[in-house]
Order: structure tokens, then sequence, then C-alpha cells
């Protein structure tokens, strides 16, 4: 099928928040045409059955780009910053390699400026996403429990929670002994049959959910929200990198992309509207590039936000040591979470919170090189360690929020490029004082779990460096067009025919896993403009 | 000057078999168990832009070999300290070389009791959730905070 040179809405970008926006805007009657430079990957063909499965993640599914390096990825210079990127480059973007993890947003999350003093509060609120939450949940089928009393009532989920192992039943029994907070995980993992209408499958708890998953249990955008967006007329096209937004004549608005296709030839697409979804980190490098190339495009970062601001949710790893052997199974990042420091504590010497995570189902080389850990020495007592070590940890995550810092930034690298011409991105980090803080108190509360859990002794690594999954913040929302880059629908205060709705646009960071807020607000962004289009031809 | 690639897969063995001894009971040598040609394309796979292994050999004595194993060891020690990425990438390649031989997840298996097969297409059966381990929390009450 040749890509046309015309769209009503181009999407740039074939990810969590493109698949979604993609989806709710389609059979209305627009021509909607998505990019995407990445391919669509195969879940049949996934690792995971493989016997050198471990080994397909330290390369073709490293969550690193600058380690994996596959064709559709770009470069990183993560030289100023201690953690680096992690994010995947394909129709699905990072949810094809991810845990399917899936917490919502507290309402104070939203109003860390009026409850705490700190960050910015977010132009709208809980209540606001709420019934997108609630829909994207029932479009990527997320299996858990309602009733958690650490979050705001919400329906049912669709299939049961994913079950223990004898390590994080280990875990719930050391949080109960303290009489913490904990609760299983809400996951975009199917656990039961006939739950969706689509063509997903059922989970059997083989575990590494990051190499993808032939049976379709665990849900990314290619399998979920794609096929019902190209069903119902969107045109997605692969292969193709977007290397410019473009004004128009009189530079009031956008009205193109120029691209680069599959056969390495540049092309460009009209638009009336163009969305821009390719993540925190490559949705603030095309508009600070377009922004280079074109000076009309400047009214797009008049705030001076733009790219600044970078959100990533340090985080600390504290694994448990156990006497027993104790086998650690099931999806590796959903099993339990505790908000048992969640909310701001006048008593303690940071404000906000943090997530304690458990986290399982490593295998051996993943154990040996160090995982959740420090890597397994080698030498004359290498053997001994492993078998110390392996089948006989549990391990948790300080999830930290970080706040908004105008220093941390992502900028373009002054002479490097990428195959297709790009300047690559920088990333610019700094973990900020009172993320210090709180990484040392939740590293304490997670030793105290782990002892109270049967720990002999616990390891912790401070600060996971190939952890940076969450972009966030670059092109936040707001109220004001002095201080923000877009408003509560997305659109650039400045050129409202251009919409950021991806991890972009978040004021500030909360201290979960991102995706379903992203997905929640790219819907919200795609019923305000479907509403703004419909107004303008009744008139 | 030219390196012979018989005589590298030979260091390199010995190298690894001082990364990971074997023993008597279970575990074999890394390098005795033949895996240095792999590990050797290996680090290229994983580090194209470094000659690990040329910077390594840079640093032992041509007697490296004949050394007793806790001298090699300390000599590498060194190497580590003196070269630490082109060594990480050493490391690296030697871990997962070996810890995907099918003959060493045998010897998982049989030690640790973890299967010597890959996640799918069996999975693993487990016990369904088990409500009643959150009585404690359900006690709790709400603790969000409304905004």
């Amino acid at each position: 099928m040749s890509i046309p040179p015309e769209a009503d809405i181009l999407i740039i970008g074939a990810g969590a928040a493109a698949a979604a926006f993609a989806w709710r805007v389609s059979g209305r009657g627009l021509r909607v045409v998505a990019l995407e430079q990445g391919s669509w990957i195969d879940p049949a063909q996934s690792p995971g059955g493989d016997t050198d499965w471990e080994l397909a993640l330290q390369t073709r599914f490293h969550p690193n780009p600058n380690v994996r390096r596959n064709r559709a990825d770009y470069p990183v210079d993560d030289t100023n910053s201690p953690i680096k990127p992690a994010n995947f480059n394909a129709v699905g973007g990072s949810t094809i390699r991810w845990g399917a993890h899936f917490p919502r947003l507290r309402p104070s999350d939203f109003k860390t400026l009026s409850l705490d003093g700190v960050g910015v509060d977010w132009p709208l609120s809980y209540q606001d996403l709420a019934p997108y939450y609630a829909l994207n949940d029932a479009m990527m089928g997320v299996c858990g429990l309602a009733g958690d009393p650490a979050n705001p009532p919400r329906p049912s989920r669709v299939s049961p929670p994913l079950p223990l192992c004898s390590a994080t039943r280990a875990l719930a029994d050391g949080f109960n002994a303290l009489q913490w907070h904990w609760w299983p995980s809400d996951a975009a993992i199917t656990t039961r049959n006939g739950q969706l209408t689509s063509d997903r499958g059922v989970c059997n708890f083989c575990g590494p959910c990051g190499l993808g998953c032939a049976r379709r249990a665990r849900a990314s955008v290619d399998l979920t929200y794609w096929p019902a967006a190209i069903a119902a007329g969107v045109e997605l096209y692969t292969g193709c990198t977007v290397t410019s937004i473009e004004p128009d004549a009189a530079g009031e608005r956008v009205s193109a992309v120029a691209y680069v296709n599959s056969h390495g030839e540049a092309a460009r697409i009209n638009a009336n509207t163009i969305v821009v979804a390719a993540s925190g980190l490559g949705s603030p490098r095309l508009l600070l590039s377009s922004v280079r190339a074109h000076k009309s495009l400047r009214a797009i970062d008049t705030s001076g936000q733009l790219g600044r601001n970078l959100m990533l949710h340090p985080t600390a790893i504290v694994t448990g040591l156990l006497n027993e052997k104790t086998p650690s199974r099931g999806p590796f990042a959903c099993a339990l979470y505790s908000q048992q420091f969640y909310e701001s504590d006048p008593g303690r010497d940071f404000v906000r919170g943090f997530q304690l995570q458990a986290l399982r189902g490593q295998g051996p080389l993943t154990t040996a090189l160090g995982g959740y850990m420090q890597r397994v020495d080698w030498g004359q007592f290498h053997h001994d360690q492993f078998v110390a070590e392996f089948e006989r940890s549990v391990s948790l995550t300080v999830t930290t929020e970080d706040l908004p810092e105008s220093n941390n930034h992502i900028s373009l690298h002054h002479n490097r490029s990428d195959r297709w011409g790009l300047p690559i991105p920088c990333m610019h980090y700094r973990i900020g004082d009172n993320t210090r803080r709180m990484l040392r108190f939740g590293i304490a509360r997670a030793r105290e779990v782990l002892n109270a859990t049967g720990a002999n002794r616990t390891k912790t690594n401070p600060l996971s460096a190939q952890a940076g999954f969450h972009f966030m913040g670059t092109a936040r929302m707001g109220k004001n067009p002095a201080d923000s880059v877009v408003d509560d629908a997305g659109r650039c205060h400045q050129i409202p025919n251009l919409l950021v709705i991806d991890g972009s646009v978040f004021p500030t960071a909360g201290a979960v896993n991102p995706t379903p807020t992203i997905q929640a607000i790219a819907l919200r962004c795609a019923d305000a403009l479907v509403d703004r289009v419909m107004c303008a031809e009744q008139m | 000057m030219a390196r012979d690639q018989q005589s590298d897969l030979t260091l390199l063995a010995a190298i690894m078999d001082c990364l990971i001894p074997g023993d008597d009971l279970n575990w074999p040598a890394a390098g005795t168990h033949g895996l240095a040609g792999a590990v050797m394309d290996h680090m290229t796979v994983i580090s194209p832009d470094l000659d690990a292994f040329g910077v390594i050999m840079e640093l032992l004595d041509i007697d490296f070999q004949q050394y007793p194993a806790a001298q090699q060891a300390a000599v590498l020690r060194q190497c580590e300290h003196d070269e630490p990425d082109a060594f990480d990438v050493l490391v690296r390649a030697t871990y997962n070389m070996y810890y995907t031989d099918a003959a060493v997840r045998k010897v998982i298996e049989h030690m640790t009791g973890y299967p010597a097969r890959p996640p799918q297409p069996n999975g693993y059966v487990m016990d369904p959730f088990d409500e009643s381990l959150l009585d404690v929390v359900r006690q709790q009450g709400p603790s969000w905070r409304k905004a």
C-alpha cells in the first residue's frame, strides 16, 4: 500500500499512547495515518521458547538501545545521566519489552504543589482521567483485584490476579507481619479464558515478559489497540522515520511532516493535525530538532520548558537472601506492590513517596550477571556464591517519585546524528536531594520487610542504572503557556494543531509505572480532538 | 604482530577456566568445557568497538598458562583493575556462553531443581492467588488522600 500524501490526523509513533489515540479517533470519517520507524514484532517469534532465551535479554531484547542496537534504534548520549535509557522501537513501542505492571496514579499525584508545596499541579484531576483509566483497562485486558485500600475504588478486573510463588508468598507474609500495606499487582496480562474479544491467550506464568509473549497473554498495543484501530480504518506504516515537523506558510500552524521511508527515500505528508507520540525521549528530540530547522516553530517553546523537567523514577533494588530454597516463578514484574510509604509524611526528611514492588523469576544467567543484585564474582568461589543466591532470594524495587527540575533535560547532540540524519538526544540528569533522601529511607524499609520475610542478609543496588524506562515531563502540560508546553488536551499552546500525547506531558511523575496514565491521557486527548473537529464541521 | 587463532583460543580457555573453574563433582570449567570459540565470537557481538581479548592479552605474561591457579587469578585481578571495560566484556561473554550451555543448564537443574528448558511453551503451574492473605491489609482502611 502506498503512503498517502495527505491525512486529517498524522500520528508520529506507534507505542502505547499512539495506539490508544489512533483507536479512539478511528471510525469517525477522518483519514488517520500513523508513521512508525520500527516494524511489527511477531510474538510467536519470542525467544521465550529458545534455549538461549536469557541471552536475548542481553542482546536483541536488551532494554538499552545503545546496547541493543537494533535497526530501528537511535543512539542516546547518556554520558551525563546515571540512569541509562530503556525503550523499544517497534509497533507497540516499549510495550513490546515491558513487564505490564499496570498501576494508576493516585489523586494526590495530580496536586503535588497544592498538597505538598513541590512540583506543579496538573491541569486535570484523577476524576478527569478515571473513565479513561477504566476504558483503557478493558482494552488492554487487565488482571488484578479491585478493593485496594491504598487507591480509589475501581471496577472489577477482567481476570483474577496473578498467583504468588514461594518467594513472593514469603514476602506477603513479611508485609503482613509488619502490618504494612501490600496488594496483588494490576497487570496487563490475561489470567482466564474468554475475558477478551481478541485472540489473547492465557498466561502460563513463564516469567520473562520482557521477551514478548508467544501466548499473547501479556498485552502490548500491537495486540490490543492497533488491530482494532486498523480494522476501523487507521493506516499504520512501518519503517518510516519522521525527520521534521514543518510549519505552514504563515508560521502559525504545522502543516506537514518530512520522513524517510523504509527504502531510504525522503517524502512528506500534509496533515491538518499532527500528533507527536514518540515518548518522553523521542518527542522532545523531534520537536527540538524541528524548532531548530524552522524558526517559526519557536512558538512551540515560548515557555522554554520543551525538553526540560525530565523525570525517570530513580529505582533501588534490595534483595533478601533466604535460608531455604524458595523458587521464584511467574511474570517478573507483576506479583505484589506496597504503597505503605506513597504519600507525604511530615515526620520524614523528604516529601512525596515511593512504591515497593516485588520482582521475581530470574534465570541462571541473569543471576550470574547480577540481575537484581551484583554480579556473581568470578574465581574460586564462583559456584558457591551462585548456589547460595540462585533460587534463594526475593527482591523489591524502591521506585521513587522524582520531582521536576529544570536542569534535568533532553537536548540535541551538537555533532552526532543517527542513520536518518537527526541529531541524537542527550540526557542530562542528576538525582535530586529529595529523591536521594527518599531512596535512603526506602532502602531501609525494604531491608526491614525483607528481614521480616526471613532473609538472612540483604544486598542492595542503590540505583538501578539500566532502568530509564519512564521518560516523563519533557513537554509538560499546564494551564499557563508561560510555564508549560501543551494544554490539558495535548495541544501546544501557541500551535493548536500540534499535539503531544505521551509521557512528555506529565507535569509530575508519581511513583508508579506511567503507561496506564499515558494511555488514559491519550484517550482523553483523542476525545477532545474529535469534539473540536466535529464542532468545526457543524459551524 | 599477527595473532595465531588457535593460540588465542588456548589462552582464552585458560583465562575462562580461571573465571569459572570446574569441580570434580558437577560443574565443568568454562574453558575446558570447550566454550572459548563461542566466547571469542560473542565478545565482538556485545562490544564490536573494543578488542577486549586483545587488550587483555597485552597485559598477560607469556608464561601465564604455566602459572598455578592462584597466580593466574592474581594476574587477572590486576587486569580487571587496569582495564575494567575490556575485562567486563570478557566476563560477560564468558557468563553468557556458560550459563546458556545445555550441559551447564543440566547441572543447574540437578543441583537446584530449576528446569533445564526454556520458559515456553510449558511455563509453570501455580496455585491461584489466595485472597485470605489480604485480611490484614483490608483491616487497615483507605490510605489514599482525596484531592
